[in-house]
Order: structure tokens, then sequence, then C-alpha cells
């Protein structure tokens, strides 16, 4: 691969995962079907307030769904990755390796 | 990099965090074997024996559920509601069918012989812990599996046939309960749990 290649990788790496709390956001909805926003927050250990924000944005993206549903009795608002998040993210970590083996000469 | 990594790995191994799934299935595994025990005794009437049918019967089919609602009364409340990724593999979802496939056919032949001191009962907990570990990401399971498939039957060596293999049956249950109580222990510490 040349530099040429090399920076242009890097400039066309995803930015909207790229953000660490979004990055966290998407790796722990990665593993599962689908959770709450307590969850998300138990598992990111970001603020409320941050949470929401990046949580919007990503959905914007249509990266992840958010879907309001009845679990048992209680009213939930469940967020879940999209086929599309699912695979921008499996993108985005194949490019971060083989960006970061390239620096590093691992590659 | 290897963060990202591991918050995936933890976001998909939570389901098992709280060790609730293994003190219900420990404790299942207790009463079933002392209700195998119970139907090993001749002596026992047709009526007492359906109604011990019935209740092992009952109570492996409510396992799922109970683990369920106690996780919905009290593990979530803490932990927030999520549900365990179980599109990752269809493959994975074989192995779990055939697993169980299997140990409906050796339950249904040890309830019509009356027998059960041939069912490979360590080699079968050896294979569903050490599968159900690596599949989740659950370390622990896959040392639970090894401990199964060695301790039980090593421990109940002196008691012969059906009562050895029942002998054998209740301290796996004990083994995957003690593994539950100390997970759910560790759990408790780690989310701050007050009770």
């Amino acid at each position: 691969m040349g530099d040429k290649d090399f920076f242009r990788e890097i400039k066309d790496i995803d930015k909207i995962i790229h953000e660490p709390s979004r990055l966290a956001i998407m790796a722990v909805l990665y593993g599962v079907e689908e959770g709450d926003f307590k969850f998300l927050l138990n598992m990111t250990g970001l603020s409320k307030g941050n949470l929401s924000a990046h949580v919007s944005k990503l959905e914007n993206a249509g990266y992840i769904k958010v879907e309001k549903k009845f679990v048992g009795k209680k009213p939930l608002t469940l967020y879940s990755i999209t086929e599309k998040g699912r695979s921008a993210f499996e993108i985005y970590l194949k490019n971060l390796e083989r960006i970061t083996s390239r620096i590093t000469g691992k590659d | 990099m290897r963060d990202v990594k591991k918050l995936t790995m933890r976001s998909r191994s939570m389901w098992w965090i709280d060790g609730v799934a293994e003190i219900v299935t420990g404790t299942i595994l207790v009463i079933s074997s002392v209700i195998a025990l119970l139907l090993s005794y001749q002596s026992l009437s047709r009526t007492y024996r359906s109604i011990l049918v019935a209740i092992q019967i009952g109570i492996i089919f409510a396992g799922p559920y109970i683990i369920r609602w106690l996780k919905a009364k009290y593990i979530q409340p803490v932990t927030g509601y999520f549900k365990p990724d179980t599109r990752k593999s269809s493959q994975g979802k074989i192995i779990y069918m055939l697993i169980f496939a299997v140990l409906g056919i050796l339950f249904a032949f040890a309830v019509i012989s009356g027998s059960i001191w041939w069912v490979p009962v360590s080699l079968i907990s050896l294979f569903v812990l050490v599968f159900t570990g690596i599949y989740w990401n659950v370390r622990r399971l896959v040392y639970l599996g090894i401990i199964e498939a060695i301790l039980p039957p090593i421990i109940s060596l002196p008691y012969r046939g059906d009562h050895g293999i029942v002998v054998s049956l209740i301290l796996m249950g004990i083994v995957i309960l003690v593994s539950g109580v100390v997970t759910y222990i560790r759990f408790k510490k780690e989310f701050n749990v007050d009770g």
C-alpha cells in the first residue's frame, strides 16, 4: 500500500463511529440483541446527557434503531444495532486494525 | 482496539454476570436427582411415581421462566434491561438443539427403563458447559465443565449403579449452585447492590 492510499484510508475512516463515546456504544450494542438506556449507561460509563446526544447521532446515521416497547408492563426505550451499523462497525474495526498494524509495522 | 473488543465481549457475556442461571440450574439438578433417587425405590406406588415424574418434567420446563423472572425482578433493575444476542451463530443454535435433543432422548429412555446408571452425565455436562462457556465467552463455565467432569464422578465412585449416578448428579448440582452463589456475591459487590 502506497503512502497516498494509506492517508486516504485514514481520512476515510468512519468518523461517526470513531468518536470514543459512540465507539463504546456501538461496541456494547454489537454484543447484544437490544438494551435499554440504563444498560448503555452502565456499560459505557457515560453521563445521561452525553449518552443521549451520541445515541441520537448514531440513530440519525442509521447505525442504531430506537424502539419504544413494553417489557412485561414496563414501557422501555430499547436500542439495537442495525444491519447497516453492524457492517459499518465491522468495516471500521478492520480498517483501524490495518492502520494500526501499518503504523506499528506488524502487517 | 483491544478495549473495544473487550467491551463487546463483556456486553456479550453480561447475561451470565449474576450467576442466576447457575443457581437455578444447580437447584433444579439437585431436586431432579433427589426425585430420581426416590424413583429408584421399587416400593413406591404408581401414583407417587407419576406425581414425581410430573414434578420433574415441570421444574425442568419451568427453569428458563424462573431464570427470566428472577432476572427481571432482581438483576435488571440494577444492570438495565438487555436481551442477549442469540442471532450470532446458526451453528451454535444447531449444536444447542442437538444437545437438548440428545438430553431429551436420554431422559425419555431413563424414565422408560427406570434406570439411569448408563447415562454419561459427566461427559454431557462437560460438553454443555464448555460449549456454553466458549459460545458466550464465559471462562468460568469452561472451568466448571472440567470440574464437573472429574470431581463428582470420583466422589461418587463408592456408590454403584443408579445410586452412584444420582450421587454424582447431586454433587454436580451443588457445584453449579455454589459457582452461581459465588458469582452472585461478586456481582453484588461489583454493582454495589444492598441486601
